[in-house]
């Protein structure tokens, strides 16, 4: 434990109706991709909702940048990029949509901005209403990251991408922890990509942790994720 | 036929197994009672015994009521498929039309079983009469309107009524439920159906020599080809065009700024550039329709449509900036309902305090509703100082009371509060009928003259009660952090 960790969770509670989830201790260091992965419903998107402020804790404490995320939202999601695919966005011209958020992010990086509309092939003169659903994860991806985060937490961003779309997924996530200060939560299904990228995991199921730890320790050699996550019932 | 058939027991069976689509259709049957009379009566014959201002008074809140009648009977049939990429209805095996005739018959038929059932117990149950003898009843209570509505009231639970009526409604409903992918031409298309569905009584009220049928035909037609042409197919072929002229792209940025300090400078800019397309653009029609009526004879019939337009607008600019319009949505919410609290979601991934956000929200409710009540108090001044309508003045003061009900419905939608919504809903809608009636029908009713500080009391009250009921609950929202709500899909 210290002062460089970027999330630090102790002994948490989170109600949502009928579910709970609990997680005794969890924690993320600067410069490192966690994977959370698990089954419907084992309390991945709660997770993270709850690390970004979107929902507050029944029990325990979540600690983001060593700030409270539920009580100083602003101050935390200046430095915190949180994409989900259930984001609902403004229905405007992209070009409008970026100079609108900007504003709010002192530092925005407008060249990232420009390079990842190439990478990720969208026409800023396009409404956002008239892109498919894979180009409005990608935008909503574009829009999480072109502030460069010190934490970048991402809920299933491959819902609906092609496999280029993945590939520059996975790229940019590369990308962004070349920075030692930055990390990356990316919650998803494609446990292929999690595999690919990921430098520690936290497997859920049905609110509790089943393993945490780095890959290499909690992944056999000759197995993959999928395997490993079978074994243990959290596929 | 057959898939006609399933899927409207399907939409049947959705609208009755949820409170307040159910809520809502129970209200539309209700007011069903006033909103057909209106229709086959004609219009000379019902405003024969008016002279002078109330005439026009009492139009105005007929075609208002026929304006919002088919709405009310449209928005729990939630089949459309309108916006975003993820329409969860057209995956079905059935083509737009059928699935719109299916919901719009579904619709119908529900409020005609609700009216019949409704006549059914007040007659047999409360009154213990039989239909013949509640007519005496009905001509008991009979000085001016009361006793040939209350005589249609019960002769028209019968289904013929409902036959006839279903010429008129069925194409704004075909209008609401055929597939169109922008939320505005949406908006457009039900907005002027409905508007000419509405300037029905101010027809016949003009042309007493029509027969309300062919009235009710020539409209019918008119709407349903309306409806027919303005579908998805139409709009792929118009959205091509304007390819050609779409500009290059603009500025990727801005000035970032302390988050609280741009959001306190964004929450205004919507109100600015909506007053320039929407409140100067209605405050023109609602003056120009009341000129035209007031100097002319020829063009009377342009007011409701200009204030059929003028109500449009007004909607619009209460509801713009939110993106949360009570019709249409301007967030590309995915297969998120926009009524589901996705306002406030998609504020949820910028560093802006959520209670900021529904603060603004409930604000804008206030302004919006405040200008839109100053508008239309100001159109009907004119009016006043031209020497007609003083009537207006009476009906429109006590309205005031409504502005917190409409930012309450305001805040609702933002947050997704469903039950609070439609609460606030209800009585908003309910504030003309119950302010006319508390006018209207004490006197009526008793055959006693009122003095007028007596109805207004009781006008007073009634209006009081529903701001309550339908203000004060939202207020809840405004007291603290909210979980963002969750994600729903529509």
């Amino acid at each position: 434990m210290g002062t460089t960790e970027l999330v630090r969770i102790d002994d948490l509670g989170v109600r949502r109706g009928p579910f709970r989830l609990e997680i005794p201790t969890w924690s993320v260091e600067p410069g490192q991709v966690v994977g959370v992965v698990g089954p419907n419903g084992a309390g991945k998107t709660t997770l993270l909702e709850s690390v970004a402020g979107l929902r507050p804790v029944g029990r325990g404490r979540v600690s983001v940048f060593g700030l409270d995320p539920w009580e100083e939202p602003t101050r935390v999601r200046v430095a915190l990029g949180f994409m989900s695919d259930d984001m609902p966005l403004f229905a405007m011209r992209i070009d409008a949509l970026l100079r609108t958020v900007s504003g709010y992010y002192p530092r925005w990086d407008a060249q990232l901005v420009v390079k990842l509309l190439a990478r990720f092939e969208i026409d800023p003169t396009r409404k956002v209403h008239e892109l498919s659903r894979g180009q409005g994860t990608r935008l909503r991806l574009l829009l999480a990251m072109a502030f460069r985060p010190r934490l970048l937490v991402l809920d299933e961003p491959a819902g609906g991408l092609d496999l280029s779309g993945r590939r520059a997924l996975l790229d940019v996530v590369l990308d962004v922890v070349r920075d030692p200060e930055r990390s990356v939560i990316v919650s998803s299904h494609q446990l292929g990509d999690v595999e690919r990228i990921a430098d520690r995991l936290l497997v859920l199921s049905r609110g509790q942790v089943v393993r945490q730890g780095s890959c290499s320790e909690l992944i056999e050699d000759g197995q993959t994720l999928e395997e490993t996550l079978l074994r243990w019932g959290a596929a | 036929m057959l898939t006609i058939g399933r899927h409207a027991w399907l939409r049947a069976w959705a609208v009755l197994t949820s409170p307040g689509d159910l809520a809502l259709l129970v209200f539309a049957a209700w007011s069903s009672f006033f909103a057909w009379f209106f229709i086959f009566v004609s219009g000379y014959r019902l405003t024969g015994p008016m002279t002078g201002p109330a005439r026009p008074a009492f139009l105005g809140f007929v075609v208002v009521t026929l304006w919002f009648w088919p709405w009310a009977v449209a928005r729990p049939l939630q089949g459309r498929s309108t916006g975003g990429d993820a329409p969860p209805l057209p995956a079905l095996p059935i083509s737009w039309f059928r699935r719109a005739l299916a919901e719009a018959v579904t619709g119908l038929l529900l409020v005609l079983a609700i009216r019949a059932l409704t006549v059914t117990i007040l007659t047999g149950r409360l009154f213990g009469l039989e239909e013949p003898a509640s007519w005496g009843l009905a001509a008991q209570g009979g000085d001016g309107l009361l006793g040939p509505l209350f005589e249609f009231i019960v002769v028209s639970s019968r289904v013929a009524h409902g036959a006839a009526v279903s010429l008129l409604v069925l194409p704004v409903l075909l209008a609401w439920s055929a597939p169109v992918r922008s939320q505005g031409v949406l908006l457009a298309r039900s907005l002027l159906v409905a508007t000419l569905g509405g300037c029905l009584p101010a027809i016949l009220a003009e042309a007493p020599d029509l027969q309300p049928l062919h009235v009710i035909l020539a409209i019918a037609a008119g709407t349903l080809l309306l409806s027919v042409l303005a579908t998805t197919s139409f709009e792929s072929a118009r959205r091509r065009k304007p390819q050609f002229f779409r500009s290059g792209p603009g500025p990727l940025t801005r000035p970032g700024l302390e988050p609280a300090r741009r959001f306190r400078r964004d929450r205004w800019e919507p109100h600015l550039r909506s007053l320039r397309w929407f409140v100067a653009p209605a405050f023109a029609l609602l003056v120009g329709g009341s000129l035209l009526f007031v100097y002319t004879t020829r063009w009377r019939i342009a007011y409701p449509l200009c204030i059929g337009l003028a109500v449009g607008l007004l909607t619009r600019f209460y509801a713009a900036p939110l993106g949360a319009d009570v019709f249409a949505t301007d967030l590309h919410a995915g297969s998120a309902s926009p009524q589901g609290g996705a306002y406030v979601r998609a504020w949820a991934r910028l560093p802006v305090p959520p209670e900021a956000v529904v603060r603004a929200v409930y604000l804008h409710g206030l302004a919006s509703a405040s200008i839109v009540w100053l508008l239309w108090a100001g159109h009907e001044l004119v009016a006043v100082a031209l020497g007609h309508w003083r009537w207006h003045a009476q009906l429109n003061l006590p309205l005031l009371l409504g502005i917190p009900v409409a930012a309450g419905l305001l805040l609702c939608t933002s947050v997704g509060d469903h039950f609070k919504r439609t609460l606030s809903a209800l009585a908003l809608a309910s504030f003309l009928p119950a302010h006319f009636a508390a006018l209207t029908l004490p006197s009526a009713l008793t055959g006693v003259e009122w003095s007028p500080r007596s109805i207004a009391a009781l006008d007073l009250g009634v209006l009081v009660s529903l701001s309550v009921i339908g203000g004060l609950p939202p207020l809840v929202h405004l007291r603290g952090r909210e979980t963002i709500p969750e994600h729903q899909p529509g």
